[in-house]
């Protein structure tokens, strides 16, 4: 038995908490678990990788590397399947799960591939009722840990407590976390994974050297940010009411990314690259400015 | 500051040099100073940053910038710009650049690179009287890496590497450097604090600063939401409540003579400040911390008795 989970999630979402979770509840039921992940500019909203092993047979367990060929895949945020950089689903295994936390249909995903079970769930609306925040580690964790068909709930309450107490949540929190770790969990169900084909170590490639104006990056186009779509990062959407708008212009000067601009009708907010982080909402002097999350709108 | 061409807000939508699209965090503060910054210094500007959070910004092959930019490591941000100074210098003097491209040159780090590592080649930047802006964003601590204390993280703050424990119940128990004061002791031309939450006295400030030749120096706070523990949507409120409770004072000093430029009449109670962050969150739960909060706010309060008895009684005189 071998069960090769991959997480993908935006920063700030708890991708790699959830990862941890599954890691400490699959221990806690008797395997030999391996959990860890990429450690880069972590930054909100920039897209997050974590990986989970989990094995009865350490001899399985000698390879420590990225998972390459999983047969559980967890995507905390839709968005990220457009982004060809993420490419969330590369290598996932035939008759393998995936789980995508999102509140639109995906039928395309499994027209592209039929031989995928795909499994989704609206998580930001669950942890919002029950936790009263958009973080989603508790209940992805504890989605990855009932879709191995391998955990009991048991495990996976003691999995949250642990990782959950080891970075300061407690009380309150911890019992909102819990009981959205309760929900999750019952509303899903596994499905017998695939066995992933374990890939023995690949040859070291040695790179030929090049000269410098082909090596050395060089940006001639400025001001070419534009082009990534940021407001994907967004929960809620700050929407301008411009009858009660009074033209001041503090949104525009406060908008840290400069994407409410001036126009002469009055202030307009750019879609495409707001990360809807609100200031605008909260500085507004005569509250023009009000919000609504994000699946309303579309 | 008779002529200045900030008047009201309506002068501040101007063009951007700063477009969106970034990959730095939502409601990131440093990106807000900076993206003001750039706009009061106009399009002909070449940035040297030192390794930090704005490095981020620029992602090959992606920049937001329309003007140009230049990496360094995190000691030599100030070497860099006087490099560039210097090439610049000697082009337009041979005639290969028209005196019209001359570009100014700034240097953007954070608050570790200022305080900590780049602080000997800061140093001797402004001892060689080398003409470029320098504008440190402070979040108080290394907030790229995952927020661990820096020589600018103030005491009582919780940070990865000074978490609080029932013997050090404080969190971090060092004192927050006063880079003010060290760069004001190399008595350079220019020298302001600045916060995005006051973006007139920003701009009012970048533009006087225009008027000296020499080192111009810029210290701004920078509220960071995910190392500070905050919503996205409080970063302004994070640095007015910071000014108002009397902990960032907005001042400048023109060749070391210090002036307040915004002196509350009564400063808020620090606890409003503190207690909306994550990282002062040990201060009041599971225990009310009434020590340390105290000796935070006497010492705020011991330094703006010393501004109150000077510049205050001294504008009444007049």
């Amino acid at each position: 038995m071998l069960i090769y989970a991959r997480f993908h999630g935006r920063g700030g979402q708890g991708i790699k908490t959830a990862s941890r979770i599954l890691g400490n509840a699959a221990h806690l039921e008797g395997y030999f678990t391996q959990d860890f992940p990429v450690y880069g500019a972590e930054r909100r909203g920039a897209p997050i990788v974590a990986f989970t092993k989990i094995t009865d047979e350490p001899s399985t367990m000698f390879d420590r590397g990225y998972i390459l060929n999983p047969n559980l895949i967890l995507i905390a945020d839709d968005s990220l399947l457009d982004d060809p950089i993420v490419n969330p689903l590369a290598g996932l295994q035939s008759n393998g799960t995936v789980f995508i936390n999102t509140s639109k249909s995906i039928d395309r995903l499994t027209r592209d591939r039929c031989d995928i079970r795909l499994v989704t769930e609206d998580l930001i609306d669950l942890s919002l009722k029950y936790v009263g925040r958009t973080i989603l580690s508790t209940g992805l964790g504890s989605i990855a840990a009932k879709l191995t068909g391998i955990i009991r709930w048991s495990s996976v309450e003691e999995g949250v407590k642990e990782e959950l107490l080891e970075i300061g949540i407690k009380g309150e929190i911890l019992e909102k976390n819990i009981i959205f770790a309760k929900v999750c969990f019952e509303r899903v169900y596994p499905s017998p994974l695939p066995i992933p084909k374990i890939v023995k170590s690949s040859k070291i490639v040695t790179i030929s050297w090049l000269p410098p104006p082909i090596t050395i990056p060089e940006v001639r186009n400025i001001g070419n940010t534009e082009i990534r779509k940021t407001g994907n990062w967004r929960i809620f959407k700050p929407i301008i009411n411009l009858e009660k708008c009074n033209r001041c212009g503090l949104c525009v000067v406060y908008c840290p990314e400069g994407v409410v601009v001036m126009n002469s009708e009055g202030p307009e907010i750019k879609y495409d690259n707001c990360k809807g982080c609100l200031i605008c909402f909260n500085e507004c002097p005569v509250k023009a400015i009000g919000y609504l999350r994000e699946v309303e709108t579309s | 500051m008779a002529q200045t061409r900030y008047r009201s807000l309506k002068d501040l939508l101007g063009e951007e040099y700063v477009v969106p699209g970034t990959p730095l965090c939502s409601g990131c503060g440093a990106l807000l100073t900076f993206r003001l910054f750039h706009k009061a210094l106009g399009k002909k500007v070449v940035w040297v940053n030192a390794a930090g959070c704005i490095t981020l910004m620029i992602v090959y092959p992606f920049s937001p910038l329309k003007s140009s930019w230049m990496y360094t490591a995190m000691g030599c941000a100030p070497a860099g710009a006087q490099g560039i100074r210097d090439a610049l210098d000697i082009l337009i003097e041979k005639g290969e650049v028209d005196p019209e491209e001359d570009l100014k040159v700034v240097v953007v780090t954070g608050d570790g690179a200022a305080n900590d590592i780049g602080l000997q080649s800061a140093s001797g930047a402004i001892h060689r009287r080398l003409d470029f802006y320098y504008l440190c964003y402070d979040n108080e601590a290394f907030g790229n890496t995952g927020f661990q204390f820096s020589p600018s993280t103030p005491y009582g703050s919780k940070t990865m590497t000074s978490l609080p424990t029932p013997l050090i119940p404080e969190g971090h128990k060092g004192r927050k450097k006063d880079l003010f004061e060290i760069w004001r002791a190399h008595n350079p031309p220019y020298l302001a604090t600045v916060s995005p939450s006051h973006p007139m006295d920003m701009m009012r400030k970048i533009e006087k600063a225009e008027r000296f030749k020499g080192p111009k120096l810029f210290i701004s706070i920078s509220p960071c939401p995910p190392g500070w523990g905050y919503d996205t949507m409080k970063t302004i409120r994070m640095a007015r409540l910071a000014v108002e409770t009397g902990v960032w004072p907005l001042k400048e000093a023109v060749h070391g003579e210090v002036r307040h430029t915004f002196i509350p009449r009564s400063l808020k109670p620090l606890e409003e400040y503190l207690k909306e962050q994550e990282r002062f969150k040990h201060l009041f739960y599971p225990l009310r911390r009434e020590d340390i909060i105290g000796r935070m706010q006497r010492e705020v309060e011991e330094y703006w008795r010393k501004v109150y008895s000077t510049e205050v009684l001294e504008e009444k005189k007049d």
